[in-house]
């Protein structure tokens, strides 16, 4: 236990000295990047349990009282601290990406691998900061009805699109109702289903109304996926923006050579001043890590993504920074809750008291991750400290007297997890010797990503090992998975605490009962454990010492690049 | 001769539509779908059957079948699911960069395999010929993922240098070209070498037996005119073959030594492809592939005959 709670405090601390850096617009920003600060001890005027435990949102941004809500001070700046005076502009940043995206529509794909580059190319109408709280961006401020359902966002002015084009109303509204309509096939399309009408009264103002109140709405407008498109582009394209840029982010599209490389340039007319720092980034595609280690050292590459195994092969090497930061996405174990013997709550009471996390912590994530709830840590105002629940302390006893009490005893079962996720067949195979103890064989079964997706969404396995994204906002985290209708409830799970929870969380405009609304939600599915929640594992990243002002988001965006800058 | 390759090319007509029911039924038999692949597990049913009926693959099977094959019989291979292109551009540019690939390793492995190989069978026992096979054998049992990785290290740490990321084609700037393609060329022509060096050795030691050999000799001809002449030209039969097959299989994608060397060649493409499912580019690149086969194996018969003048069709 005291290793937990090292490794938890840990975690805080990096948490805490990264929010310590990105919030604090007014103090003179260190010329080191922010995560890199986190072996030394965190600022005492942080909490240090800002990580573990959600504190009230300290912006007025999600607060829907009616009251007209202007965005606080120096929040103008979406992802962190504003470039430092001491870093000199222009330079090149050459990123080594592991993966291609089919495309680079905003609206198309959810692709990380997509995200990492359209992300930077286009604005939307608010940005996430790092701890996925929407901010102004291209909304400077914007107001909530009292009855949740109306939101009058104001734009910024003198906002051009890339082709030189102004930026106004009518785009935001073509832009929704391009996700929504089904022709599209838009990833995002549930995230504006809710929208009942939009209006655009002038250039500068958007009316977006709600069929009912839904507080999730807020956080939406901040997905990559929701980029402000430009109308005549989509339609010269054929409807599709795979291949062109339509945006009006920090960065534009300049080349584009699928699998090999993708180069974006400063956008000179960007309206955040002296946002981006770089003049170009370069992405080349290079799937082998040692590849990519091996360019890092050699300056080749002055930015990439690593493995758990390639940042400790790096993580003392001091002519490269390898950092670590917390994600929104968490592995889990999940059950079948119409299959024998897995239907009975008392079963999966028992493989939760099994199921030693902390073993799959420390053997399968060699200690880069931690404890989770339904929703992960790093959505700081959401989240419920997973170390409340009994189900999370490994008790043999009690679970065998739970499999006694279902009548149950040796079962025979599959487990299944992607073959080409070494970590995922890792924890299959820590899980499946953890509950053989409990009279429980379950064989781990490999299977390729197509077979195991399709079994996922025919709900045709019986135990599952996986990883989720939570999303940024609780809606998705609970709902989506647990809820009897949710689009990835695969488990045929159904409590009506839970939906009603859902349903009633979804409306309140208080931000304080949405929040106890999903704090019994969460402690619902986990009590009920048709998934065991394992463990919310960390990203890794690599980059030249000389790129300073990087900060990692949780949602594995690099937006931390625009204001990254490279010293001489 | 004109009738022979006639009649070669048409009896590729049904073997290239073998390969295409094969591959069709192969690739939509496999469970895993490319719109739920493609939206990810946090898409709806609905958003799934839309993308589905887009691409038409709500009709049944045979039809699309002959939907598509209807297409490739007018050169038209469709569009990938994935990325919404043109897949006979993506095809041929990835086809581009393998055939670089195949040809700069095709000739490093024919400079290093011929004059060892020859030199090996005309010392036959000696320790030359014992330190060439064992070379061989070496350059046979490394596989080539290492080699890639251990010269990519070697070249990072020892010489702190490492060829420019991206692929640039020899066409295009050959200086730029060779520098990117000539640790991936050596990685992947070494066990060719060997393979090559092995046959050259072999064959040309059975050729090296015949009467006319003893002949030359006797008419007091230099042993190089003798072996490079007389000698090596009749025992290159059996290593055109395995050249012909070399060169058929390297030209399929070299799938880990295109991902070590961050080359988007046919390998990379065609597995990306499998694992998204997108359907008309593994059928195409799979059709694609078993036409180049087909003429490569063409074009070695057609060598025999100048070879071999004995040979005629």
């Amino acid at each position: 236990m005291s290793n937990m709670r090292l490794l938890l405090a840990c975690n805080a601390i990096l948490l805490a000295t990264i929010l310590a850096c990105s919030r604090a617009p007014e103090a003179p920003p260190t010329p080191t990047a922010p995560a890199a600060a986190a072996a030394k001890p965190a600022q005492p005027t942080v909490p240090a349990a800002a990580a573990a435990a959600p504190t009230t949102p300290a912006t007025s941004a999600a607060k829907p009282s009616g009251a007209p809500t202007t965005a606080p001070a120096g929040a103008a700046t979406p992802s962190g601290a504003p470039a430092a005076a001491s870093v000199p502009k222009g330079g090149e940043i050459v990123v080594g990406k592991d993966q291609e995206g089919p495309g680079l529509d905003p609206a198309k794909n959810p692709a990380s691998a997509a995200i990492r580059i359209f992300d930077l190319m286009y604005s939307r109408l608010t940005r996430l900061d790092t701890q996925m709280r929407p901010q102004p961006d291209l909304a400077e401020k914007w107001e909530i009805s009292p009855d949740g359902k109306t939101y009058t966002f104001h734009l910024r002015p003198n906002v051009n699109f890339h082709n030189g084009r102004a930026l106004t109303s009518t785009d935001v509204k073509y832009t929704y109702e391009r996700i929504i309509d089904p022709a599209t096939a838009s990833i995002a399309k549930s995230f504006f289903d809710p929208i009942d009408k939009i209006d655009a009264p002038d250039p500068q103002t958007v009316m977006i109304t709600l069929k009912t109140a839904y507080t999730p709405f807020l956080v939406n407008t901040a997905a990559s996926w929701a980029g402000i498109v430009a109308k005549e582009l989509v339609d010269a394209n054929g409807g599709d923006l795979n291949k062109v840029d339509a945006g009006s982010g920090p960065f534009a599209l300049q080349e584009w050579t699928p699998d090999t490389k993708t180069v974006l340039a400063r956008n000179a007319d960007y309206y955040i001043p002296g946002q981006p720092v770089v003049d170009k980034i370069t992405y080349l595609v290079m799937p082998d890590e040692s590849a990519r280690i091996a360019a890092l050292r050699t300056g080749n590459i002055q930015f990439t993504v690593l493995t758990a195994a390639g940042f400790e092969t790096l993580k003392n090497d001091t002519s490269i920074k390898a950092i670590e930061g917390p994600t929104l996405s968490y592995f889990y174990l999940g059950m079948n809750v119409n299959k024998p013997p897995f239907d009975k709550p008392q079963v999966r009471q028992a493989i939760s008291y099994a199921v030693d996390r902390n073993e799959i912590i420390s053997s399968v994530f060699r200690g880069h991750a931690r404890l989770t709830g339904p929703v992960p840590s790093a959505m700081a105002d959401w989240a419920v400290d997973p170390t409340q629940f009994d189900t999370y302390k490994t008790n043999i006893d009690k679970a065998k007297q739970l499999m006694a009490d279902a009548g149950v005893s040796n079962v025979k079962t599959t487990m299944s997890a992607i073959s080409s996720l070494p970590a995922q067949v890792d924890a299959a195979q820590v899980i499946r010797s953890q509950l053989l103890k409990i009279g429980i064989d379950a064989e781990v079964t490999p299977l390729e990503t197509g077979v195991y997706v399709d079994t996922w969404r025919k709900k045709g396995m019986e135990l599952m090992v996986g990883g989720n994204g939570s999303g940024t906002n609780p809606d998705r985290a609970v709902c989506f998975f647990f809820c009897t209708d949710g689009s990835a409830n695969v488990w045929n799970y159904s409590n009506p605490t839970v939906d009603s929870a859902g349903v009633e969380a979804r409306s309140a405009t208080d931000t304080a009962k949405a929040k106890s609304l999903y704090d019994a939600a969460q402690k619902t599915i986990v009590d009920d454990a048709p998934n065991l929640f394992l463990a919310n594992q960390n990203q890794f990243l690599a980059y030249s010492p000389k790129l300073v002002n990087f900060t990692p988001m949780p949602d594995e965006t690099w937006q931390g690049l625009i204001t990254t800058g490279v010293q001489p | 001769m004109t009738q022979y390759v006639l009649r070669r090319v048409v009896a590729m007509v049904p073997v290239l539509f073998g390969i295409s029911l094969l591959v069709f039924s192969l690739v939509h038999l496999i469970p895993g779908d490319v719109a739920q692949i493609l939206l990810g597990t946090q898409a709806t049913d609905q958003q799934i059957e839309t993308l589905r009926r887009t691409y038409g693959l709500d009709r049944p099977l045979p039809i699309q079948y002959l939907d598509w094959l209807s297409h490739i019989i007018q050169g038209d291979f469709g569009v990938s699911f994935r990325t919404s292109r043109p897949v006979l551009p993506d095809l041929v540019s990835r086809f581009g960069v393998t055939v670089q690939l195949t040809l700069l390793s095709m000739l490093i492995a024919l400079v290093v395999a011929v004059p060892l190989g020859v030199a090996s069978a005309a010392n036959r026992g000696r320790g030359s010929d014992a330190v060439a096979r064992v070379v061989a054998l070496l350059g046979l049992s490394v596989p080539n993922f290492w080699l890639g990785t251990m010269l990519i290290l070697f070249v990072s740490l020892v010489l702190h240098w490492l060829p420019p990321v991206g692929f640039v084609s020899l066409l295009d700037n050959p200086w730029l070209g060779l520098q990117t393609l000539i640790l991936p060329s050596l990685a992947l022509g070494t066990a060719v070498a060997a393979f090559i060096m092995r046959m050259v050795r072999s064959s040309l030691l059975e050729v090296l037996r015949q009467d006319y050999i003893r002949t030359a000799h006797a008419k007091g001809l230099r042993e190089g005119v003798v072996l490079y002449r007389h000698a090596l030209k009749n025992a290159f039969i059996p290593v055109l073959t395995v050249i012909g097959v070399q060169v058929g299989y390297l030209l399929g994608g070299a799938v880990i030594i295109e991902s070590i060397f961050s080359l988007p060649g046919m390998g990379r493409f065609l597995l990306d492809s499998i694992n998204s499912r997108d359907y008309s580019i593994v059928q195409g690149g799979v059709l694609f592939i078993a036409l180049t086969f087909s003429v490569v194996n063409l074009s070695v018969d057609l060598v025999y005959g100048w070879l071999d003048p004995r040979i005629r069709y």
